[in-house]
Order: structure tokens, then sequence, then C-alpha cells
């Protein structure tokens, strides 16, 4: 379960303040397949990287499973991000020089679960459709591969939480359709995902839609 | 502890590449670092010898007045340098070394009564030479070895068949030689030593009589030499105390070695530069790929730890081996204590600044 309260993030911003998140509040029960949608420049992405403990915000708490995850010293935050959470950052953030498996492979280096990685490797990486590039160098790939690599480490680690901010929005038709059906899947399989899209016809697909403008839900 | 051998393997096994280019660069660097180390300890050794030399005023040493000849010693068949040579150690008392070289692959030098007394050297273990030991023409000779041999000898070992070792110098002893430009304190710790035969016993053997010090009261005895010297169709001498032979050593030296050091001091600043820039370079481009660990749940520490033991294994990987170009164990401290400070200086201002920003931050910044 996932439940923030009041977060609010400020930016300096020239002379001014600006409120990139304005008071935020909501809560996410596990399984819950949610879309975040907003105009550009409406706090989605702030809104997610808090979320996924890769940014602090200026005011509110944030729970994860019913423990205050913000405001924990940023080792144990890290150990929540390895263990709990996978995260699609909007561009990718892979290794470019890395392989398909290398990068898949990060979490993997630092998780403490008892896993076959050499398994769980092949196993997303047919769940995404790369099986063929596994040992392909990430700067020989099309964006939406890229985009499925991203998506491929987010899940490796089994984390009960997958936060994605534009997983399809480099993909195709056909291959938004095959990682939304990866998002289904897994969240009928009891994990939470929340998904930041611009694209109605996923937002329409998820169980809820969490709408942002100027830093609020509305 | 583990997790530490872990994480370095696992960094050094993925950036191989690098790392082997960043010590090579390392090594070039700390090869200039290690000349300058070296020429800074010989104008300090040059000094503690002059210092330390302790040669008694009354000897004096010959020079030529033309040039530096080998401290007045016979120039290798010349006749008339042999006779002078007779003609100085049949009137004068003198101390020094001779070598004695020809049958064997290393010289053995033979030393005066008076000659370890006067350098001060020191034993580390075993005996001096005994005074019925000196001037005598039996058949056995015993040595006294460098500290160099100290780990392949021992004492009452036999050596090439004909000496017997009866003890070992202690090590960073140095002799005071005058050889021109290069008049420096040379080590003794490969010297092997046997004391001087009789007169008759090097005549027979072709070895020329120690003349590196002269002894005498009044100086102006030692012109007897320059008229014997003159009669022989030879140079003039020059003889030196004590006092003005250590000048020349200083002002030799010192001279000499000025604007070699400023030179060397001034590549050394810019290859010292160059090593903290490569680091510093090397640094980062794995920081930024690391960075894009710490969103898949890597701690700071982790990748602090990663990448900080992967450069301090490349530094001091690359200083061990310009170390081993040196051989001195004060250079290797000045190469580790390089190789400890750059590491800090590449590793510690980026690992500050990481941990006071949030990862997002950290990884749009870097990118
Ligand atoms: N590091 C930052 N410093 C200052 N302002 C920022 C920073 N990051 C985001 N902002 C501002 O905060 C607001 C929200 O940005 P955010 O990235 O969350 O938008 P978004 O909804 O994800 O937009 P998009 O759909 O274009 O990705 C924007 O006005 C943006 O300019
Ligand atoms: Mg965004």
């Amino acid at each position: 379960m996932l439940k923030v309260n009041n977060l609010v993030k400020i930016y300096p911003s020239g002379e001014g303040k600006l409120h990139a998140l304005d008071g935020v509040s909501f809560e996410i029960t596990d399984g819950e397949l949610v879309a975040v949608t907003g105009r550009s420049g409406s706090g989605k992405s702030t809104l997610l990287n808090i979320m996924g403990l890769l940014d602090k915000p200026t005011e509110g708490e944030y729970y994860i499973n019913d423990k205050k995850a913000s405001g924990l010293p940023s080792w144990e935050q890290a150990k929540v991000r390895n263990a709990e959470i996978g995260f699609v950052v909007q561009d990718f953030a892979l290794v470019e020089k890395y392989t398909v498996k290398q990068n898949v492979n990060i979490p993997l280096i630092y998780s403490k679960k008892q896993l076959d990685k050499e398994k769980a490797i092949r196993e997303v990486l047919r769940r995404v459709g790369l099986s063929d590039k596994i040992n392909t160098p990430v700067y020989k790939l099309s964006g939406g591969q890229k985009q499925r690599t991203a998506i491929a480490r987010a899940v490796v680690n089994d984390p009960s939480v997958i936060l994605a901010d534009e997983p399809t929005g480099a993909l195709d038709s056909v291959n938004a359709n095959g990682i939304m059906t990866l998002f289904e899947s897994l969240s009928r399989a009891g994990k939470t995902v929340v998904i930041v899209t611009h694209d109605m016809n996923i937002a329409a697909r998820c169980s809820r839609r969490i709408e942002l403008s100027d830093g609020k839900i509305i | 502890m583990t997790e530490f051998i872990r994480l370095a393997f696992c960094e050094i096994k993925t950036q191989i590449k690098r790392y082997i280019i960043l010590v090579f660069e390392m090594m070039a660097a700390f090869l200039v670092i290690g000349f300058l180390c070296s020429m800074l300890s010989g104008i300090n050794m040059t000094n503690q010898t002059v210092n330390g030399a302790g040669i008694p005023a009354d000897y004096y040493r010959a020079k030529s007045t033309a040039v530096y000849t080998d401290g007045g010693r016979a120039i290798n068949g010349d006749e008339r340098q042999a006779l002078l040579i007779e003609f100085i150690a049949d009137n004068f008392h003198t101390e020094g070394v001779t070598g004695y070289t020809t049958p064997l692959d290393h010289p053995i030098l033979m030393a005066t009564d008076g000659y370890f007394d006067i350098y001060g050297l020191r034993l580390e273990k075993g005996r001096a030479f005994n005074k019925d030991e000196y001037d005598s023409d039996n058949a056995d000779m015993p040595i006294i070895m460098g500290y160099g041999f100290i780990n392949d000898y021992d004492i009452g070992d036999t050596y090439m068949d004909k000496f017997t070792i009866v003890g070992f110098l202690s090590d960073e002893q140095y002799i005071p030689e005058l050889s021109g430009r290069i008049s420096k304190g040379f080590s003794v710790n490969y010297n092997i030593y046997t004391p001087i035969k009789s007169r008759e016993w090097l005549k027979e053997n072709g070895v020329s009589y120690p003349t590196d010090l002269i002894y005498s009261e009044n100086k102006s005895e030692l012109d007897a030499i320059n008229q014997k010297a003159e009669e022989l169709g030879l140079y003039a001498y020059n003889f030196l105390s004590a006092d003005e032979a250590e000048q020349i050593l200083i002002n030799t030296t010192s001279t000499l070695n000025i604007p070699l050091v400023l030179i060397t001091l001034l590549i050394t600043a810019m290859s010292l530069l160059c090593l903290v820039q490569s680091m510093l370079e090397f640094v980062r481009k794995n920081i930024v790929e690391l960075l894009i660990h710490m969103i898949c749940g890597a701690k700071l520490s982790n990748i602090i730890l990663r990448v900080g033991a992967g450069t301090v294994l490349t530094a001091f990987i690359s200083a061990a081996a310009a170390s081993l170009a040196f051989r001195s164990a004060s250079t290797a401290a000045v190469l580790f204590i390089t190789a400890a400070a750059v590491t800090v200086i590449a590793v510690l201002p980026i690992a500050i600044s990481l941990k006071l920003k949030p990862p997002i931050v950290a990884v749009k910044e870097e990118k």
C-alpha cells in the first residue's frame, strides 16, 4: 500500500517559488494499477520521483506498506528502492555501453533477495520481448527497445511497487499494448503499479486515474 | 570487507580497459616524481657524505691541475703514473682503496689500515680486520662485504673460492668521491673489502698502491710530489685538504643540480596535475554510470566504495610498479603518499557533493 499525505515540492524559480507539487494526498492499495495524468509541467515526474525515493519532498509524508519512507536516511531509502521499488525513468537512464543484460542486472548487484539471477533476467527479457537482444549493447537499440530494457530492469528484482514515468512514450501501439499487458499481469499478481502517461488509451486500461494540474489533484 | 572486495572486483572487471590505461598514465607520472625524489635524495646523500666523511684535517687529496683524475690513482697503463705512485707510497703515509680485479667478476677493494675509521664505516655484523691482516703476503684473504650482500652470504662463507667472509657493513653508508662534475657520495652497499697486501705482493700482482688520501703535517711537504711529477713529465697536482674537498663536493653538486631540479620540479608539478586531472575525469566518468545504479537501489556508499576501491587499487598498483624502478624505500614512500593524496583529491569532493543531493538531482546534473 502507498500513501502520500499533503506532499509539497517547492523549487526556487527566479524571484519567486514554483510549487511543483502543492498539497497532494492519496492512497493506493496493493494490486492497483494507477495512471497519473496531466499536462506537461503539472508535476507528474516530480511526484513519481518522490514516490520512488529519488527526490525529497519539501513538505509532507510518504508511506510504503505503512512504513514511513520519507525522512529515512538515504542509505535506508536505497535499500527500500532496491527491494520494494522498480522505477522506470522518463529518459530511460540506461548505461549505454552496457549490454541489455548488464543493465537489467544492476538492481541484482545490490539485491539481498534469494533469486536465480540468470533465470530472472532471462524471464523478464522474454516478457518484454527482448530475448534476442540480451547481449546487445544498449546504444545499438531503438528507442522502444531501450524503453523495454528500462522496464525489464524495473521489474527484475521482483519489487512490490512499480513506478513508471511514461513507460510507453517511445513505443508503437503494438509494443505499448504488450507492456500494458505486462503491467496488468503484475498488478493482478498483487503488485502496485503507478504509470505516468499522456496516452488516454493507456490511462483507460488502468483501474484508477490521478490527474494533476499545477501540482494539485483535480 | 568482503562487500568491499566484491564491489572492487566487480568494478575492475567491468572497466578493465579504463583501469589499465589509468595505471599506465599514473605510472608515467610516478616515474617523473620518483626521478625527482632520487635526484633530491642524491643531493641529500652527498651532503650527508660531506658532513659525515670526517676526513682528518692533515690528509690531502691529489687533484690534477688539468683534469680531475681518479683521486690521483694510477691511470691504467701509464708507466710514469705508476712510478709517481711508487714515489708517494715510499715517502708518505697514505690511506685509501685500490681495486684488485684481475681474476674476478666482482672487484675486491683492498683497503688500508685507517680506511674504515677515516670514513666512519660501521659494521652490521661480524668483525673488523685485525692489524696483522694488513700488509701481509700470506694466502688467506678475509673480506668484509657491503650491506647489499647480507641476504646472500653469511659470515664464515667462502667467496670466489678464495676469500673468507668475516663481516658485513651497515646500510646507507657512503664514500665521497671527487670525480669532477659527478663528484658525489657513493654507496658502499655493493663494495667488498679485503685488507691491503704488502708492497711486494702488490708489485708482484700488478696492483697499484692506494693514494687516495696523503698524510702530511705540512702541506708544503707535498711539493716533493710535484717535483717528482715534473721529472717524470706529468702534470703538476693540486693538493686539497679535507675542507677544500668538501667545498668542491658542495659546489659541484649544488651548481650542477639546481636548474635540473627546477626543471624536474616543473615537470613533476605538471605530471601531478595531469595525474589529478585524469583521476578526476576517470572518477567522473564512472560516477555518471554508477549514479544510474543508485536509481536501482545502490547506496551512495556502494558507489563511493566501488569507485574508491578501483581508484585506490589503480593508484597503488602504479605506485608499486613505479617504486620498483627506483629501489628506494623513501622514494616508494613518497609515491605511495602521492597516490593516496591523489585518490582523496579525486574521490572526496565528488563523494561530498553527491551526499548533499537527492539521487535524481545528481543523475540529472551529471548527465
Ligand atoms: N530540478 C528542478 N528545478 C526547478 N524546477 C523544476 C525542477 N524539476 C522540475 N521542475 C519544474 O517543476 C514543474 C513540474 O515538473 P515535472 O517534471 O514534474 O512535470 P511533468 O508533469 O513530469 O511534465 P512532463 O509531462 O513534460 O514530463 C515544472 O514546471 C518544472 O519546470
Ligand atoms: Mg515528466
